[in-house]
């Protein structure tokens, strides 16, 4: 395979930290698969409300993860012959979510040591 | 019209201002998200969905580059752009840089003609001055009157 083939995977992309939009997505897309709103609600209940994602971030970012495949989109049926869109969380997206979950650990390690330190010293 | 109709008639007025492409795939559901909303929501709603717009113009989305692609680099000959179109572009072009023209040549407008400047001459007060007696006039005649 030669090194320019641009159909690999954008690992750049995948190596990125998400952004707190991202990352509360696809928490919320672990979960179930669910509709826009169902998403906004899904977010503001795992933060605790600290988080209320508007429309506007929510599809901005669910554009982007669809580009990048880490979220999938399909059609369900509904009793009154209305569809709804919903969006799951793909193979890919999981290990992008657990990949960002391992480093998110990381950082907090570090947080607990060095605050650990301060608050010695602070004794 | 009440106040819920109102708020979604306005949401609606402002999807249109997202670009195209992002609008055909989004809007539709982002009103859905908005319908849903309860009336505390709506200032979060509107807020975020502005920022978004103006983000969305700068930054592009995903969607709007890989539904632009196929035609961008597509030689003139080539595009799916009707002849009508093309002319209509060229009249439109065209009207425009005359009347750039047009107005770069009358502008800025011509000076009016030159006035005479009457200037006031400011010269010490009077109560400055030293007192001058009053010069006498002398009246004389005429000679041959």
């Amino acid at each position: 395979m030669s090194s320019y083939d641009i159909s690999l995977p954008d690992m750049e992309a995948e190596d990125r930290p998400l952004s707190s939009a991202a990352l509360h997505i696809l928490l919320a897309l672990a979960e179930s698969n669910l509709h826009g709103y169902g998403i906004m609600q899904a977010v503001k209940r795992q933060s605790g409300g600290q988080y209320k994602l508007g429309p506007g971030t929510l599809y901005a970012n669910l554009d982007r993860l669809l580009a990048n495949g880490w979220v999938g989109e399909s059609e369900r049926q509904l009793k009154h012959g209305d569809t709804r869109r919903e969006y799951h969380l793909t193979a890919n997206g999981e290990r992008v979510l657990r990949h960002e979950i391992r480093r998110l650990r990381r950082v907090v390690d570090v947080a607990r040591t060095r605050l650990g330190k301060l608050d010695d010293r602070d004794v | 019209m009440n106040t819920r109709q109102y708020l979604l008639s306005t949401y609606r007025l402002m999807l249109q201002l997202y670009p195209p492409t992002f609008r055909r795939r989004f809007a539709s559901q982002m009103l859905e998200v908005a319908e849903a909303a309860e009336p505390a929501e709506w200032p979060l709603i509107f807020g975020d969905t502005s920022v978004a717009i103006v983000r969305c113009w700068i930054e592009g989305s995903p969607s709007t580059a890989a539904l632009a692609e196929p035609n961008a680099y597509l030689p003139v000959g080539a595009s799916s752009l009707p002849a009508f179109g093309f002319l209509q572009g060229l009249i439109l072009s065209t009207v425009i840089i005359l009347a750039l023209l047009y107005t770069g040549y009358r502008w800025p407008p011509p000076c009016p003609a030159k006035r005479p400047i009457v200037t006031e001459i400011v010269g010490p007060s009077q109560a400055s001055l030293p007192a001058i007696a009053p010069r006498e006039h002398v009246v004389g005649r005429i000679p041959g009157q």
